[in-house]
């Protein structure tokens, strides 16, 4: 114990005697132990941690798909919970869940909330009580949504100030009074929640009831269902139950389910399904985060390479002194992890900042996000990391320091001969792997910024510039004939009043409805097209289906191609009408005119409309994703419950968010308006999840970049002063600049080439993992292949350049001289 | 070697003055000199005499501080640093005391290293490289490592490179200075051979040995030419 005392003592005298090396070497490993870090406590929050829900293996989220259509993660429908729950003897329970958007009004402001109608199990499956109030019970099952409802902690305190007398209170929602009757605990998450948009109230549906007879059809697909596992039952088990059932549901109901669709009902742990896809993702981030902390340590290696030369002397007297070796390895990895302790004390500091950051930054996409923080699991991998880390860099450098060639280094001093051929090698490796990885990030980096850029150059089918977008939902009562938009002319008149005080604020140009914006989800209808009516045995036809306003295509700057826009007449004669994109043209009349066809809307009982104009496409779902066949009838005459409003500006958009709300406020003061956004900032919406592993990944790729120049420049300054003398006897021998510089550059550049062969063929071979990430390039581009190597080549150049420069002021006469 | 031009090496009045913060070192004064071609010269002096400035001078290694000098009718006082190692590369050979061969490069590369910067043919420098050093008898270390040499074999490697691009001047500093005794007549007998086979040869020494080896001797003391030395000793 007093020995290793004393090592620490020493070491820390050592490191205290070399500021400027301890400086360097702590702040490398503060970089990459504080990126590991904190990239970690994202992967540990949204990855690793259970779960905080009781038992959490035991949850299973289950959803169907459509393999016929290409439909995956699908709700399911009333009839198939009770299906479930009848032919699946795997669970013990079903909680169903119906996530909804609603207007909150009735104290403070109108606001619009997402809330979540669930079957009244749903806390009891999920193991957790409420903070304040109760649960819902059997007596809540009213049928229909229920009069009573839960709300989330952050509801509480922001709507109602954290008062404990709000159970009992009375709001409405959609209108209908609704009683809150309990608070659920701080930091209780629905399972399966955006991070934009958490669930802020629960209210109680019995599918039981005959009431909700209305959802009793089973294409009526809206409910997330959550089933919690017998004990003892698996996963395996449930598969098997489920394939039966799907098997015989599909040969009892083929209407609702034809062979074509290829309909399944898929279980997966609950876990996956919260993770989503963004686990490939965190684990790239993973993988980049460890390269740049490999190149830290490589880095540092070096600089205890170089450190251990000038400590040759010391050590051979320790040796000849009678000191072991395993003595003097210990001695000198004790200053190792003495580096790796204060490298990563500091790198936690920027590892709490950079948790922080990443959760803001993360907040919109990634899942569990507001988990994210530093527990003890992360500072258990820090710790580990910090050991690791210590021997990993300390280990070669104290191997190669304890057993000094006696012989040698008093030939080196006598002759000035290079002779330190084995620590030269290392060094040469260490530059070498060092540029192979910076690659193998910046091809990484490179890839998804093409992907990117690509994305950018996307055109979305509209211009999206001074466009500002907003939201409003006409509340439906329980009782729907009992709403003040119950009827068409009661929304007509909404919409018309809202919209004429929208138009007069100045800065607004035109302002048009649509029932669903571009990037906020799928909304389709299944057609036919006259004369080709769908065989039985196929699946009808869909495609994305929009109300708007005549206006709109001009609103948005959607190019007319053929035809005329639709009637302007509010009347039950533009019902008739309809308008198809280009995909739906092409796909159905290639190389005819579409108009004057006919289509059945709503499938084979919908109605007829002709069509009278084609415009061009727009991509609905997301920039990445090509444009379907798209429909767009009037709204003129039947305005829908949610219609979102498009407003072209003569200036900034988002200057004017405030006055158009108002102004919808005038048409109705209790009406939420929500969504407001600039279409810029939806259409960089839809690529947040890109935007953050590319964010990342270039800060990753950048550190690497800079970590490596440095790390190339530090062995070349290093090894340019080991060569003085030989540089001063090659200028002797008539050496001119250019070949002083050669020689230097040269040497570094070869290290640099090996690293960059090695470093692409690592990159070819980790592409794949990107593959999922990428849009519109390949995950081997050779593009970017060759300009990241081109580009770290340059980099690294620079950092060989510099050193050669300083070759180049060697005075051949005192470099021989100090022989 | 000898060529027809002479004096081969002029000095006139060359001083070199050395500046530190607040001393001016006077390293050499008005030093006169006229090497002929095919001459062998000793310059002698105590340490710190200005021997090895001289000579550094003499090599294109540094440049006076005042006078001229003027190589194969040439004025070289005055050239820039890559000038000065061009005509170091084709005129002047060196031979010094610490033989300055580099380690990892091997006894060939090491001979064949000044001829590289002369820009000679690869295969001209395998047949010079060669002959140099069949001429001082390592061609069959040619593949060695300086490392792997005795000193005496180091010493006559650094002396094959001196002499592998036939320069019109072999400089010496001290060549036997890190020898034993056999080993150092034997270096300076290739030396005396070379210079019967014409090399002009130009050599710092103190030791008296070698001195009578040389046609001419010039003392050196102060940085001044002392002619009156204790073994000044003209060509006969």
């Amino acid at each position: 114990m007093e020995t290793l005392w004393r090592d620490f003592r020493f070491a820390l005298r050592g490191l205290t005697r070399s500021p400027g090396f301890t400086a360097i070497a702590v702040l490398t490993l503060a970089l990459g132990i504080g990126a590991n870090t904190a990239i970690f406590s994202v992967v540990n929050a949204v990855l690793l941690r259970p779960l905080s829900y009781s038992q959490p293996d035991q949850l299973v989220s289950i959803r169907a798909q459509l393999a016929g259509r290409g439909r995956s993660d699908l709700p399911m429908s009333q009839p198939e919970y009770h299906d479930l729950l009848r032919g699946a003897p795997a669970f013990r329970e079903i909680s169903a869940v119906w996530p909804i958007n609603i207007n909150l009004t009735g104290e403070g402001e109108p606001q619009r909330i997402q809330a979540a109608v669930v079957t009244t199990n749903y806390f009891a499956l999920l193991g957790t009580a409420p903070v304040l109030g109760r649960d819902f019970s059997k007596a809540d099952d009213v049928g229909h949504i229920g009069y009573v409802a839960l709300i989330s902690y952050d509801l509480w305190q922001q709507r109602f100030g954290g008062d404990r007398a709000v159970i009992g209170k009375t709001v409405r929602l959609d209108d209908d009074p609704i009683t809150i009757i309990g608070v659920m605990p701080k930091g209780f998450r629905h399972p399966v929640e955006s991070g934009a948009s958490p669930m802020e109230l629960w209210a109680p549906i019995s599918l039981d009831n005959p009431d909700t007879n209305f959802m009793n059809v089973r294409r009526a697909r809206v409910f997330d269902l959550i089933g919690r596992l017998q004990p003892g039952a698996t996963l395996d088990q449930l598969h098997s139950q489920l394939a039966t059932l799907t098997r015989r549901l599909a040969e009892q109901y083929p209407t609702a389910y034809p062979a074509a669709s290829g309909w399944q009902v898929d279980a997966v742990p609950l876990a996956d399904r919260v993770v989503g896809k963004v686990r490939p993702a965190l684990l790239v981030l993973l993988g980049a985060v460890g390269f740049v902390l490999l190149i830290g340590c490589a880095n540092v290696a070096n600089l205890l390479l170089a450190r251990a030369t000038t400590r040759d002397r010391e050590i051979a007297i320790r040796t000849a002194l009678g000191g072991s070796r395993m003595r003097l390895v210990r001695q000198l990895l004790t200053e190792s992890l003495v580096l790796a302790t204060l490298g990563g004390l500091v790198g936690l500091l920027i590892a709490l900042w950079g948790t922080s950051a990443l959760g803001q930054l993360a907040a919109l996409y990634l899942p569990r996000a507001r988990e994210i923080g530093i527990d003890r699991a992360v500072l258990g991998f820090s710790a580990s990391l910090i050991l690791l880390t210590g021997i990993g860099f300390g280990l070669i450098p104290a191997i190669q320091a304890s057993r000094p060639d006696l012989q040698s280094v008093l030939k080196d001093s006598a002759r000035g001969a290079s002779s330190g051929a084995p620590r030269a090698r290392v060094r040469g490796v260490l530059v070498v792997s060092e540029v192979a990885v910076a690659l193998i990030l910046l091809a990484g980096a490179g890839l998804l910024l093409r992907s990117f850029q690509r994305l950018i150059e996307v055109q979305p089918g509209f211009n999206p510039e001074n466009l500002l977008t907003l939201q409003v939902w006409l509340p439906v009562r329980n009782e729907p004939e009992k709403g003040k938009y119950f009827t068409d002319a009661q929304r007509r008149a909404f919409y018309t009043a809202a919209v004429e005080a929208v138009r007069r604020v100045p800065g607004v140009r035109q302002v048009a409805l649509i029932s669903r914006l571009p990037f906020r989800g799928r909304a389709d209808t299944r057609f036919e097209i006259e004369g080709r009516p769908t065989p039985p045995d196929q699946p009808t036809p869909t495609a994305e289906f929009r109300r708007v306003t005549p206006n709109y295509f001009e609103t948005m700057q959607i190019p007319l191609l053929r035809g005329r826009p639709l009637s302007s007449v509010a009347d039950s004669a533009s019902l008739a009408e309809v308008i198809v994109n280009q995909t739906l043209a092409e796909k159905y009349w290639p190389g005819e005119s579409p108009i004057d066809r006919r289509i059945q809307l709503f499938g084979p009982k919908g109605r007829w409309a002709t069509v009278v104009g084609e415009v061009g496409d727009v991509r609905q779902l997301a920039p990445d994703q090509p444009a379907r066949e798209e429909l767009y009838v009037s709204s003129l005459y039947q305005p829908g419950q949610e219609m979102s409003f498009v407003v072209r500006t003569e200036g900034p958009p988002e200057q004017l968010g405030t006055a158009v709300t108002r102004a919808i406020r005038q048409a109705e003061p209790d009406q939420p308006v929500f969504g407001i956004m600039p279409m810029e900032q939806l259409l960089a919406n839809a690529s947040a999840e890109r935007r953050f592993s590319l964010l990342l990944l270039t800060l990753f790729a950048g550190i690497a970049l800079l970590l490596s120049a440095i790390g190339i420049y530090g062995v070349m300054a290093y090894t340019t002063t080991q060569r003085r003398h030989e540089i001063g006897i090659r200028m002797a021998l008539g050496a001119g600049s250019s070949e002083v510089l050669g020689l230097v550059v040269g040497q570094g550049m070869r290290l640099v080439l090996i690293g960059l062969g090695l470093g692409l063929t690592g990159a070819w071979l980790l592409s794949r993992v990107l593959t999922s990430q990428l849009y519109g390039v390949t995950s081997r581009d050779p593009v970017t292949y060759v300009g990241v190597a081109i580009l770290l080549g340059i980099v690294a150049l620079a950092a060989t350049y510099l050193p050669a420069r300083r070759a180049l002021q060697v005075d051949p006469m005192i470099s021989l001289k100090s022989e | 070697m000898a060529l027809a031009i002479d004096p081969l090496i002029r000095l006139n009045g060359v001083s070199k003055i050395f500046h530190t913060k607040e001393v001016e070192t006077h390293a050499l004064s008005g030093i006169d000199l006229e090497i002929r071609a095919g001459e062998y010269l000793v310059i002698s002096g105590p340490s710190g005499c200005g021997k090895t400035t001289l000579l550094s001078i003499l090599g294109l290694l540094d440049s006076p501080s005042e006078g001229s000098y003027v190589l194969a009718g040439e004025p070289v006082s005055s050239l820039t640093a890559a000038q000065r190692a061009r005509v170091r590369a084709r005129t002047i050979g060196f031979i010094f005391q610490a033989f300055n061969l580099i380690g990892d490069l091997t006894v060939f590369q090491n001979v064949e290293l000044p001829l590289k910067y002369r820009g000679m043919s690869r295969h001209e420098r395998r047949a010079a490289v060669h002959g140099a050093l069949e001429r001082v008898g390592l061609l069959h270390r040619i593949n060695h490592y300086p490392g792997q040499l005795s000193g005496g074999q180091q010493q006559r490697a650094a002396v094959a490179r001196a002499v592998a691009g036939q320069p019109l001047v072999l400089l010496a500093d001290e060549p036997t200075g890190n020898l034993d005794s056999k080993n150092g007549s034997q270096v300076m007998d290739l030396l005396a051979e070379l210079h019967q086979q014409g090399a002009t040869i130009c050599m710092v020494t103190h030791d008296p040995r070698y001195l009578k080896q040389a046609q001419r001797t010039i003392y050196l003391f102060d940085g001044r030419l002392d002619g009156h030395g204790p073994f000044h000793r003209e060509v006969a």
